[in-house]
């Protein structure tokens, strides 16, 4: 590629890398405003209860508190004491009920972060208990409690919302039938049903969440850790009742989200906060509360296969539980993501999935790196390889035979597979072949495993706008929205800007997100950054190259054909033209620079589909993992971890194959040891003293990334984007090793020693809080 | 929830002297106040950051007299008389430390937060060991937490900054930079804060 392109393709060091290495990189937690007051939430204590009675008395009391705010504050500063992204279902602060332990009962402000978090300790709350729905079966049953009544939509609201159906406690549902599966079935002689668990699970992004706002006329400018800048400032704009301009979310760099930092409750509480006391407010969150915050849904999966004699797959019933917590969140959205990808992208005649998304008192589950394709690609590929195991079939050989080929239909109406797996199952065979599976001598057990995914990224209506300054000397400012949560967006950006330029990526610099300065761009979300910001500000640079050449040959009497910048310069025209002669020469129309301007619009966001809504593109991916089991302990080494993408064209090898190799680490832990362990809705575990993360020891020194390259993809110069493909098959590849190695099924996640002993020996092993979705 | 502790902790305020990345300061502190709100709050060095807030995560890592502790769970006080070392003194002069070029040079971070501690470890870690292995290395980095990287590059880089390191200096791995401390004869404080276990 490199050859083609002057700084695509080339591992550019990321131009936040000085910052981020000298420990001068902003985050909002490091930001410090002239009477700065800090918020903190006193939170439930309880699952499920009805409030008797709360008294602020104590807390009012700490020197140095300026108010303590409940919901009765919220419904006068408000239009309403609601939010949420599909159904508006969540109070700012809890009313007269709580319905997950650590919700936010009142809010307290003060002059330091001590006396808030210390008065905060001090509200005191009664509480009238109230049945606890912790299984999502009994949940949807008839005559369970009813967490909620009707809601209005949210942001999302339109199809997103349609399954919401507080009868059951459902709050969203994915349904689709193709073909006649029930007749299928019953043709055939082999049939194989299985049931799958995962637990949720906790995004732990290193920075907590944080906001600070600060009252701005008649409304809040807000510096937020936040994927969702400009739908941030919708719901603040429609809580205050003000117009969009005059909320301003300001997003400076963030430390990790993965999900976690989209529809939170920390942004309209600190709005709250900094309304009540006309002064701005810093609501920083601890660890724990972090975990009160969102989750990765725990889900129970239903996958039922028949299978023709020729060992092809004839049907297939997928059914879906989503353990969505006390409020909507995002929850509709993931299981509808969820239940469309669900089949897996194999060839299936008929086709049978129903999903849904049910309401608990457990924490709120949302969005999460792999959005509604981890949890099912995991069962489908755990599924797919019990029936390879039953039928003594090579898991590998079995895939082949049903993956869909480059440009087949996932679903007719949606965008054909352009990411070629088959090619990617090959090519990590082949990674893994040396000798990995090979028994060391010694008493470990090992196995390989595979697993396959495709994700239909960056779905819908998802549109961008970009501008790009070119000033008098040549370099250029790319004002975009797309948030730095590490994922080298800045980087990215930069170089398609230079690219498209003719400059050096040194020339350029890139804005973060300032809603009330910078473009419109729908979120940072769902690997779409790179194609669809990436295409506006390809076509803003190439605007402002274009307007550049067009005056330098106006000025010239030449036709522009021909003419292009190069380093600051109109080459191939009569005699060469710096920028600063077509900006400040003669006769210019330039206002001292040019201003070029970019747009992504999708073309047809519409889908014929039981989804609805047409891909951005697939993101194809396989895991591949080598294990070693210790049949003594239980313990799982993973000892090599390969993942196979699909780049179209690398922008960046560094930061591209960073993503590959951090969602492959990040799968580690989903796979052995992380969930948020409940006891009846209390969860045990919010803290990393007992939740296990993956360490340096954790994850192989053999991880290692593949990519594959056609230069096909439909974002700038052929790229497509990255950020979830390895996270989505590394896990379900590294179960699939364990019970390769071990020889026995493996259901239920995370694979804890005892896990492993269990499935090893069919023992009974007592397992210290063994949660279970 | 109520927090039973929520108050009950009583504090003082006490006159210390600590040398932080060479400079000394004379400061009021608190004696309920962290290492990190100190660096943070005080002195405005705000490269450290906080995370886990229970000295698992690494992410506040800072060298106290060229050892790396959790300033989250390290009493400001227990600096007295010592020295401390944060990220904003690495780079020296504008010029970043060859650890800093490695990081940037292998993508050893991606959203920067873990970063300021990871560095602060590594350069410990470089300090005792001119020319450490992979085993070493990653024994070493289990006390700091990175979500994004996969550690591959971080590693990578520790590797990188070593060769530069004992390249530059010979093959007995010399030239380590001194450590700065504060020479008060008092010893390191070992107690519940040296290392992240």
């Amino acid at each position: 590629m490199a050859e083609r392109f002057r700084v695509i393709g080339r591992p550019v060091p990321r131009i936040d890398g000085v910052a981020k290495v000298t420990g001068a990189a902003a985050y909002v937690g490091d930001l410090h405003l002239p009477g700065l007051q800090h918020a903190a939430v006193a939170r439930s204590a309880v699952p499920h209860a009805r409030i008797v009675s709360c008294s602020l008395d104590a807390a009012r009391a700490v020197p140095g508190v300026t108010v303590v705010l409940t919901a009765s504050d919220a419904r006068r500063h408000f239009t309403a004491n609601r939010f949420g992204p599909v159904v508006r279902d969540t109070p700012v602060l809890a009313e007269d009920v709580v319905r997950y332990e650590g919700e936010p009962v009142a809010l307290v402000v003060a002059r330091t972060a001590d006396a808030a978090r210390r008065a905060a300790g001090l509200v005191d709350v009664e509480y009238e208990d109230l049945p606890v729905l912790t299984d999502i079966e009994a949940a949807m049953a008839e005559g369970a409690p009813r967490l909620h009544g009707h809601a209005e939509g949210g942001e999302f609201g339109g199809a997103w919302g349609r399954g919401s159906d507080p009868e059951h406690n459902v709050a969203g549902q994915y349904h689709d039938l193709r073909g006649d599966p029930a007749a299928a079935f019953a043709r055939v002689e082999h049939v194989f049903e299985h049931t799958y668990h995962v637990p949720p699970i906790q995004h732990y992004a290193l920075e907590n969440h944080v906001v600070v706002v600060e009252p701005d006329g008649p409304g809040l400018t807000v510096h937020a850790a936040n994927q969702y800048p400009f739908l941030m400032a919708r719901l603040l704009s429609g809580l205050l009742g003000v117009p969009e301009s005059a909320i301003r979310v300001r997003v400076p760099f963030v430390g990790g989200s993965f999900g976690s930092k989209e529809y939170v409750n920390v942004l309209p509480l600190a709005a709250l906060a900094a309304l009540a006391v006309r002064a701005p407010v810093r609501l920083e969150c601890s660890m724990e509360e972090s975990f009160r915050s969102s989750s990765r849904h725990g889900a129970r999966m239903t996958f039922r296969t028949a299978l023709a004699a020729d060992g092809r797959i004839a049907a297939r019933e997928v059914r879906l539980l989503f353990d969505t917590g006390a409020y909507a969140d995002q929850g509709p959205r993931v299981v509808r993501q969820a239940g469309y990808r669900s089949p897996g992208p194999y060839r299936i005649p008929h086709l049978r999935v129903d999903a849904w998304a049910v309401y608990t008192n457990r924490v709120p589950a949302g969005a999460y790196r792999g959005f509604g394709a981890s949890q099912p690609i995991m069962a489908c590929e755990r599924h797919t390889d019990e029936i390879a195991a039953a039928l003594e079939l090579d898991p590998v050989e079995f895939r082949l035979r049903n993956l869909l080929a480059l440009g087949d239909d996932f679903v007719a109406g949606d965008r054909p597979l352009d990411c070629d797996l088959p090619a990617g199952l090959r090519l990590a065979v082949a990674e893994m072949r040396p000798g990995h599976d090979r028994p060391e001598p010694g008493r470990r057990l090992h196995g390989v495993g595979f697993a396959v995914g495709a994700k239909n990224s960056a779905s819908g209506r998802l549109p961008s706008s970009a501008i790009v300054r070119l000033h008098a000397d040549g370099s250029a400012t790319v004002l975009a929205s797309s948030v730095e949560i590490g994922q080298g967006t800045l980087t990215m950006l930069a170089q398609v800007a230079a690219e498209a330029l003719g400059s050096g990526v040194d020339r350029v610099r890139v804005s973060t997100p300032d809603t009330g300065a910078t473009p419109f761009d729908q979120r940072t979300s769902s690997s779409r950054s790179t194609v669809h910001l990436g295409l506006a500000v390809q076509r803003a640079a190439e605007d402002a190259s274009r307007q550049a050449c067009e005056a330098a040959a106006e000025r010239c009497g030449v036709p522009a054909e021909g003419l292009a910048l190069r380093e600051g310069i109109v080459t191939g025209g009569p005699r060469p033209m710096s920028i600063r002669e077509v900006i400040d020469g003669p006769g210019s129309r330039f206002g001292g620079e040019i201003i070029g301007v970019g747009h992504f619009v999708p073309d047809e966001p519409e889908a014929p589909t039981a989804f609805g809504m047409r891909a951005g593109y697939w993101e194809g991916s396989v895991g591949a993992a080598a294990v070693a089991v210790d049949p003594e302990t239980g313990e799982v080494e993973v000892t090599k971890l390969v993942s196979v993408g699909d780049a179209g064209t690398v922008i960046n090898p560094l930061t591209a194959h960073g993503q590959e190799e951090g969602g492959a680490a990040m799968a580690v832990g989903h796979a052995l040891f992380e969930a948020c362990v409940y006891e009846g809705g209390h969860l045990v575990n919010p803290s990393l003293l007992d939740y296990r993360l993956p360490t340096a020891r954790d994850v192989p020194a053999a991880l290692e990334s593949r990519l594959l390259e056609r230069g096909d993809g439909p974002g700038p110069y052929g790229s497509k984007g990255l950020g979830e493909s390895a996270i989505i098959t590394a896990a379900p590849a590294i179960v699939n090793a364990v019970a390769a190695a071990i020889g026995a099924p493996l259901r239920e996640l995370p694979l804890t020693p005892w896990r492993v002993l269990e499935a090893l020996d069919g023992r009974e092993h007592a397992e210290p809080g063994a949660g279970r979705a | 929830m109520p927090d039973a502790d929520a108050g009950a902790l009583a504090t003082e305020t006490l006159a210390i002297e600590t040398w932080v990345n060479g400079v000394r300061h004379r400061l009021e502190i608190d004696t309920g106040e962290t290492l990190a709100a100190l660096l943070r709050d005080r002195l405005g060095l705000t490269g450290t950051k906080v995370s886990c807030g229970v000295q698992v995560c690494g992410a506040c890592t800072v060298l106290l007299d060229g050892l790396a502790v959790s300033a989250c769970s390290v009493l400001a006080v227990e600096a007295d008389g010592h020295a401390v070392r944060t990220v904003e003194g690495m780079a020296r002069d504008g010029e970043l430390a060859p650890l800093q070029d490695a990081f940037i040079a292998c993508g050893a971070f991606q959203c920067g937060f873990c970063t300021p501690g990871f560095l602060m470890a590594c350069t410990e870690l470089l300090e005792r060991h001119a020319d450490p292995d992979e085993d070493t290395i990653r024994s070493w980095l289990e006390g700091n937490l990175c979500r994004c990287t996969g550690y591959r590059p971080i590693v990578e880089a520790v590797r990188m900054a070593a060769k530069r390191r004992t390249g530059a200096s010979g093959p007995d791995g010399g030239g380590h930079d001194v450590p700065a401390t504060g020479s008060t004869g008092h010893d390191v404080p070992t107690t519940g804060s040296a290392g992240d276990g």
